[in-house]
């Protein structure tokens, strides 16, 4: 069989090689037969649950073992999995489900108050799994928590399949620009392209040991995950402070014999730049990948210093498209690398550029970039009309059925007909790697009582690519420092701006806009 | 001001507070995630600045930024010239 659900490749290797090991999670091997049995309880359990395929399930659990099985579970039980930020707010989480009506929330044992309160908050959670809780099955104002006992009661069989590959297999929220974090409906073709594609660009194989460090709510992890289930390979998840101190990351690809790893270019550039580690303590590592936002050609200068018989690959996409363009740098990168070369179409995937004027754009011509293909999303939940504004009918062939995602960012056709990113339509920028939009940080600033008026841009920043800064009147005395706790109640870490600065007024253009270029922003054109 | 008051106010004004209601001695920064990779740099900064001490990445472990109570036994031993 072909696998086609987000869960087949899993079930495929649990089949064909049950003892070799899927998940390394901070030391505990766990082998493809136990994350897969894991998984079928889970579907059982959440069946048994009242959850009905297409319904929504939280997973409220970070990067780990039991993240990768819970959401496979989800998909055996034909559940639409809702990776949920384990570093937001609670605020945001119950705006998340509530949104799309999550039904099921799996989540750790000492978070199960913080749902049972979720479910008093007004929306559709019935039932919640607590895993690691030994305590019984409890019932409390129509919120059933089945712990791990009630769990390890399941049959670990597979429950009968269901669906087919272009239902939804998973929602990721993603910054919105109305000021509320909106829902990207993936397929489980979408999810599994992502995986699909990987395995192939850099030949990975079944001894090969792959690192997952992207946040579990994002598509990178997604991505992470899937390309090692297609290998059938072992992924290594890290103690999460990997990610804070710079001497941490390379011990972990060391000690663990990391083959392949992708990261946003603020961690490769903490990575090169403080990491002090070589090629000669990687023996293991065949390739690396980067996405997530603007790499400079100096730090890719640096990547190929450091790693010389390593291939670099650069990923352009979104959550809406997965992976859309790819390319390769070369290796070793010249001295004179003023430029990235410009990429080419991810497998599965059709891209190209229109010109303002409606025509495909030619060699030296710019325009909006377009996306088609088995990445491309099935919409946003439960919002039709910003679902039409990005994706419709194809504008170039009308006999095209299939839709095309408008991604908003604008390309240039390079003279070999390759394309290179070069900015955005709107205010969408992007900080560590996340996808911010600044009008949902404007609005969680301005919905300070104190703030008269705010305006919130990017500027460059030599480490992180790019930081937030918060501009804002006051109509009454508020300190940086209250502002910043307003935010951070609100927001996801990423999307709380780093300083915040109190003016008497904000400059302004001749039209009476926020003039964003006066403010230092570094998108504004 | 002693150390550990001027890392709590520091953190109380800077750090993602998201997951903690009360910032105390021992609560862990890095698990609760106080403070990220951007945050710790920062954080470093501001350590170096204000209490004229070089602070070498070898040191950026998580012993030394664990708690509140950590990180001020840390700027204490570094000022006192020892790392």
């Amino acid at each position: 069989m072909i696998p086609f659900l987000l869960h087949h490749h899993l079930e495929r290797w649990a089949a064909a090689t049950p003892d070799a090991v899927a998940v390394e999670d901070r030391g505990v091997a766990w082998t493809y037969r136990a994350v897969d049995a894991r998984a079928n309880r889970m579907a059982h359990l959440l069946a048994e649950s009242g959850v009905e395929p297409g319904d929504r399930v939280g997973l409220w659990l970070g990067r780990s073992a039991d993240m990768i099985a819970a959401g496979h579970g989800a998909s055996k039980a034909g559940a639409i999995a809702v990776p949920l930020d384990d570093r937001a707010p609670t605020a945001r989480v119950s705006t998340i489900a509530s949104d799309c009506g999550i039904r099921a929330i799996v989540t750790v044992a000492d978070r199960a108050d913080v749902g049972k309160h979720l479910a008093g908050a007004g929306n559709d959670l019935r039932s919640l799994v607590a895993l690691g809780d030994d305590t019984d099955t409890t019932a409390d104002a129509g919120l059933v928590v089945f712990g791990e006992r009630s769990l390890a009661g399941m049959p670990d069989t597979a429950p009968p399949g269901r669906g087919t590959e272009r239902d939804a297999a998973l929602i990721l929220y993603t910054s919105g620009s109305t000021g509320t974090p909106k829902g990207v409906v993936l397929s489980h073709r979408c999810a599994g392209t992502l995986g699909e594609f990987c395995v192939d660009w850099f030949g990975l194989r079944q001894d090969d040991r792959l690192a997952h460090i992207a946040p579990a709510h994002y598509i990178a992890a997604v991505g992470e995950i899937q390309t090692a289930l297609v290998a059938g390979a072992t992924l290594v998840i890290p103690a999460s402070d990997v990610m804070v101190f710079p001497a941490e990351l390379p011990r972990f690809l060391v000690d663990a014999r990391i083959a392949f790893f992708g990261g946003v270019p603020s961690m490769l550039a903490m990575l090169v730049e403080r990491g002090n580690v070589s090629a000669a303590d990687l023996p293991a590592l065949r390739g690396i990948t980067f996405a997530g936002e603007r790499m400079a050609p100096r730090l890719v200068r640096r990547l190929s210093e450091a790693f010389p018989g390593v291939r670099l690959g650069h990923g352009y996409g979104s959550t809406e498209t997965g992976v859309c363009l790819i390319a390769h740098m070369p290796q070793p990168v010249p001295a004179e690398f003023a430029r990235l070369p410009g990429s080419r179409p991810a497998p599965n995937m059709d891209v190209f550029v229109v010109t303002e004027d409606g025509r495909r754009a030619g060699p030296g011509e710019s325009g909006e970039i377009h996306a088609r293909g088995r990445g491309v999303m099935t919409g946003y939940w439960g919002r039709p009309e910003e679902t039409r504004r990005v994706l419709g009918p194809h504008p170039l062939d009308p006999d095209c059925a299939e839709p095309v995602f408008r991604t908003g960012d604008i390309g240039v056709i390079e003279d070999d007909g390759s394309i290179t990113v070069v900015g955005r339509r709107d205010h969408q920028v992007k900080t560590r790697g996340v996808r911010v939009e600044l009008a949902e940080v404007e609005a969680a600033v301005a919905a300070h009582p104190d703030v008269a008026e705010c305006a919130v841009v990017a500027i460059d920043d030599e480490l992180f690519t790019t930081l937030l800064i918060a501009h804002v009147v006051a109509r009454a005395e508020v300190t940086p420092r209250q502002l910043a706790t307003w935010c951070r109640r609100r927001l996801a870490p990423a999307m709380v701006p780093a300083r915040f600065e109190i003016h008497d007024g904000l400059p302004k253009t001749a039209s009476g806009k926020v003039d964003r270029a006066a403010l230092g922003d570094a998108r504004s054109s | 001001m002693t150390t550990i008051e001027a890392v709590r106010e520091y953190l109380l004004e800077n750090g993602n507070l998201g997951a903690v209601d009360d910032l105390t001695d021992d609560v862990p920064l890095i698990e609760r995630e106080v403070l990220d990779s951007l945050g710790l740099l920062a954080f470093v900064e501001y350590l170096e600045v204000t209490y004229d001490v070089e602070i070498d990445d070898a040191l950026l472990v998580r012993d030394n930024f664990e708690t509140v109570a950590q990180v001020a036994r840390f700027v204490d031993r570094l000022r006192a010239g020892a790392p």
